[in-house]
């Protein structure tokens, strides 16, 4: 009787144990460790701060220093394996403010998590234009305190500040630019419509089943009304609709609709790729063979916006990080990696040359491109696009 | 028989629990378990799901009786027209299509999957877990870098094209991808193993003994596998097929990378519904609408098959 | 005796092929993780820079250990829930039970994108869970355990529950008995639901971002968002690993239980 019991005893207790253990192990990473970072701010770490800059570079205001200290951390949003590493590891070498990465795989994705749950600790956000228009209109976005982003106040083109998406700057800081457009590959394509749209809607016979579409109804309805000769942001019913057809038209043609065909461009598998004139610029560093394009027709001009979305909980690191980023030789770093073309008066001038040489000029971006508007993707403009997405999709 | 005898032991067992309990405290909560002596089995399994499956899921049908915002947000107003989406030609189209898919892709599984279980069982011999390992194996790779993977393969430029122009059997690049059929085979290629294993686990628990009986009554191998194997193991079937039929309703995966995404799937509807248009309530209705289908599929097929259908599986 | 031959060559073929045609990308993927050529497409010479670089990218590595500690506490818990689960559900008859039969099998019906937004609503702003990795981890045990419970239940016919009956006839109790001898004639079926769960719960992508909290990226979001900007060919270099360690790990083992059968074989003689 008494060895049964100290056998159920023992059986009881291994089990328990293992349970125990088990609950040991996932308290301890729902808890996390303790991130506490305690640098002592005194009066002695701003000064520091401040005099380690150069001379084109601007302090925050010391109250915004002090509380991001304070606050002691940065959660990141952004897509992943894109700003080097180097840049965060910089900043957190300079400030001791530690950096923590969340990422997004896609923007309808990232928009929808914030419409959820606004209240998401984020503290710096990284949508695109589009993005950024719905996570303004949600009110989802905290106002900038211009104060506290100097670099910002003298490096963002004038016409940037008063850009049509966000006039006055109130809600986020582009920092870079980008249009969209076609990606190439000059071994394989000989169309002596370039560089026309026509290329990519209406594709020569033997480039059939070599092309891709975006797939993202914004960037392929819109290329397609700009090659129409319409507005990007048209919320026509007759120009969709004939944008609508035009697709309806290509879609036998194309290979499928892709919003990252890296690979297939690498492969050859794909010679003519709806995508973006930086990451064209980039996947022309890394095959010789494969250029971007600048539309006759026109196309729309976008950026990537630097965001504090409501829930952050360390907004003064936030602006602190962003000011850090508008050093001009921090936003050159980060062109440099990225290949984006530049949002900042600067550092436009300090770029490599054979970057600059292929980078559209200023006439072009005056004359060809508009910005996307809130029309076109809220409200009745998303719901026509959507829809003819939908048919085209059927 | 087994029933009575089941009720008898528990009996029994509780009985010799109760009296080893009678110092504890509580004895309204003996007789309380007593009564349900399956509490602490079943109990958790109920617990979560009222907590993580029938709560979530009630939010969501909540959701598709409220309107949507102009940015698809919720505004707290009971409708229907989000129901009325049901009909739009493009959901009846949408979800013809992936059923019929579906369908395929469970068929294809089954007449391929049986055959590489039986081949395993019969034949494996010693080397039986290593080859259900080396088979699921593949599985365990993310399924996106799967499909990267395949797309390498199937590419104009890739192996496959390459061997087939190398052998001249063809003389131009096949397009082996974008098309409905690479989505087929994608799809197969992602849930086969799901197939094989439950029927692979189901035949390994064959008794042996039932085989001989039917040759030595003078069956041959073909009548054995039809009137004794196959029947027998009729429950791994429904389980394999519940397996591949489910996942390939929902998965936008394959045909987003293998389809070129040209067509919309069910579960690539839903998405778009709610991410890219970003209107929950409508995408709510939406995913009602899909579960409440395959959940009312599901118990016909429950009956039809009969209630011990899925004991009797493995 | 040929009708037999020739459908034993049919079923060798079948299998063969399947074989080949599941292990080919993988191959491809693995031979590839090893060539020269920066985005893992065609063969260029051997180098393990690739993965030097992997193990150099604490994101990557992050995202990795992440998955698999969410994998190995889905399973744990799965498996125990779902054992008793299926326990429950074939030895008592209860009013329930058809329903919970159905319902259990909610999480793998709905769409993923449903679930997770779901999932995301409930936690935020009903029962107020802070989202984390234990948000994560909730969610990967809530669409796993049903595939364990039909796993286990399916064998549940098939097991001798005699022994059951004399355990409790020995005087053991309904602990010892379980842990004793229900669970190991259940633990086949409970290895095969493992087999199953690891492949679902790690390549989950949808539910698992919606409920993750910030700085939560597993494996599948860690591939996916780089995707997008990425030149690096950490996918394929991944996708290798995960093959070649299971692999290695089956040989291993194997070599093991060779030698221990030989071994007990000899003991047994």
């Amino acid at each position: 009787m008494r060895r049964k019991e100290k056998v159920k005893a023992r059986q009881r207790s291994g089990v328990i144990l293992i349970l125990l253990l088990i609950m040991l192990v996932a308290v301890l990473l729902l808890v996390g460790c303790n991130r506490g970072n305690t640098k002592a701010a005194g009066g002695g770490a701003y000064k520091k701060y401040v005099a380690s800059l150069g001379p084109d570079e601007s302090p925050v205001p010391s109250d915004c220093f002090e509380q991001a200290i304070k606050e002691g951390e940065l959660i990141t949003y952004n897509w992943a394996d894109w700003w080097p590493e180097s840049l965060f590891t910089a900043f957190t070498t300079e400030f001791g403010i530690k950096v923590t990465h969340s990422y997004f795989a896609d923007m309808n994705e990232m928009v929808t998590k914030l419409k959820l749950y606004p209240k998401a600790e984020y503290d710096w956000a990284h949508p695109d234009l589009r993005g950024f228009l719905q996570l303004k209109e949600m009110k989802g976005l905290q106002k900038l305190n211009h104060k506290w982003l100097p670099n910002v106040e003298k490096y963002l083109p004038t016409a940037t500040k008063n850009a049509s998406y966000d006039p006055g700057w109130q809600y986020g800081v582009p920092s870079d630019r980008d249009i969209t457009t076609y990606i190439y590959n000059k071994d394989h394509v000989d169309d002596p419509r370039m560089p026309s749209w026509a290329v990519l809607f209406e594709p020569d016979a033997k480039y059939k089943g070599r092309v891709t579409l975006n797939n993202d109804m914004f960037e392929c309805i819109g290329g397609a009304l700009k090659y129409l000769g319409y507005s990007w942001n048209s919320t026509k019913e007759s120009e969709l609709a004939q944008a609508k057809m035009l697709i309806q038209k290509a879609k036998p043609n194309i290979m499928g609709f892709e919003s990252n065909p890296m690979k297939p461009l690498y492969e050859d598998e794909v010679w003519i790729a709806q995508n973006w004139f930086g990451s064209g610029c980039r996947r022309h560093a890394y095959k010789e063979s494969l250029w971007p394009v600048l539309p006759k027709e026109g196309t729309q001009i976008m950026c990537d916006l630097m965001t504090i979305p409501i829930g952050a909980a360390h907004p003064a690191v936030a602006h602190l990080f962003i000011n850090y980023i508008f050093r001009p030789k921090k936003m050159v770093e980060l062109l440099n990696e990225t290949r984006f073309l530049p949002n900042h008066t600067v550092a436009a001038t300090m770029l490599p040359k054979e970057l600059l040489d292929i980078y559209p000029p200023q006439e072009y971006l005056d004359k060809n491109t508009e910005y996307i508007t809130s029309d076109a993707y809220t409200g009745k403009g998303l719901q026509l696009r959507s829809a003819i997405w939908e048919e085209l999709k059927r | 028989m087994g029933a009575v005898a089941d009720t008898i032991s528990s009996k029994r067992s509780s009985k010799i629990t109760e009296t080893r309990r009678q110092h504890h405290s509580g004895k309204k909560i003996i007789g309380f378990l007593r009564r349900r002596a399956y509490f602490p089995y079943v109990g958790p399994l109920s617990v979560w799901i009222i907590l993580f499956v029938i709560a979530p899921l009630g939010i969501i049908i909540y959701y598709s009786f409220l309107r949507a915002g102009p940015s698809g947000n919720i505004i707290a107003v009971f409708t229907l027209e989000n129901y009325r989406a049901l009909f739009n030609p493009t959901v009846r189209v949408v979800f013809l299509r992936t059923f019929l898919l579906a369908f395929l892709t469970n068929l294809i599984c089954l007449i391929v999957g049986y055959p590489i279980a039986y081949w395993i069982v019969m034949y494996g011999g010693r080397w039986k877990h290593r080859l259900v390992f080396l088979l699921i194996m593949p599985s365990w790779t993310c399924y996106l870098i799967r499909l990267y993977a395949l797309k390498t393969l199937m590419g104009y430029s890739g192996l496959l094209n390459a061997v087939l122009l190398k052998l001249n059997l063809i003389q131009a690049p096949l397009q082996l991808l974008y098309t409905p059929g690479s989505i087929l085979l994608g799809l197969v290629y992602a849930w086969l193993p799901f197939m094989v294993l439950p029927i692979y686990a189901s035949l390994e628990g064959l008794d042996p003994l039932l085989l001989e009986a039917s040759s030595d009554l003078g069956a041959n191998s073909f009548e054995r596998f039809f009137t004794v194997t196959l029947p027998l193991t009729k429950g791994s079937l429904f389980v394999g097929s519940l397996l591949v039929f489910i996942p390939s309703l929902g998965d936008w995966l394959a045909p987003l990378l293998l389809g070129g995404d040209k067509v919309l799937l069910a579960g690539s509807l839903v998405e778009h519904y709610f991410l890219k248009q970003g209107n929950i309530p409508v995408g709510s209705s939406l995913a009602t609408f899909l579960t409440a289908v395959v959940l009312l599929a599901l118990y016909v097929v429950i009956k039809f098959a009969g209630q011990d259908a899925l004991e009797r599986v493995l | 005796m040929k009708g037999r031959k020739v459908a034993r060559s049919v079923l060798l073929g079948i299998s063969v092929l399947s074989y080949i045609i599941l292990w080919a990308p993988a191959l491809v993927l693995i031979l590839f993780s090893f060539s020269k050529n920066r985005f893992g497409i065609k063969w260029e010479g051997f180098t393990l820079e690739w993965y030097a670089n992997l193990l150099s990218q604490p994101a990557a590595m992050d995202a990795l250990k992440l998955s698999i500690l969410v994998v190995a506490i889905a399973i744990v818990v799965s498996s125990l829930g779902g054992t008793l689960a299926a326990y429950g559900l074939y030895k008592y008859q209860f009013k329930g039970r058809g329903i919970l039969r159905v319902v259990s099998l909610l999480p793998l019906v709905m769409p993923t994108v449903v679930t997770g937004a779901a999932m995301l609503v409930y936690f935020t702003q009903l029962i107020h869970l802070r989202l984390g990795i234990g948000s994560v981890i909730i969610a990967h045990i809530t669409f796993t355990i049903p595939l364990s419970t039909f796993v286990v239940l399916g064998r549940m016919s098939r097991i001798d529950w005699s022994l059951e009956e004399a355990s409790i006839d020995l005087g053991a109790n309904k602990v010892t008995t379980f842990w004793k001898i229900t669970f190991p004639l259940l633990l086949p079926s409970i290895f095969a639901s493992g087999l199953l769960i690891f492949p679902w719960s790690f390549n989950d992508f949808i539910t698992t971002y919606f409920v993750a909290g910030v700085g939560v990226t597993t494996l599948p979001i860690y591939i996916f968002s780089q995707v997008r900007h990425s030149t690096t060919p950490i996918v394929n270099t991944i996708g290798a690993i995960f093959i070649i360690i299971p692999l290695l790990g089956t040989l291993f083992t194997s070599f093991f239980r060779n030698r221990k059968s030989a071994q007990s074989r000899s003991g047994h003689d």
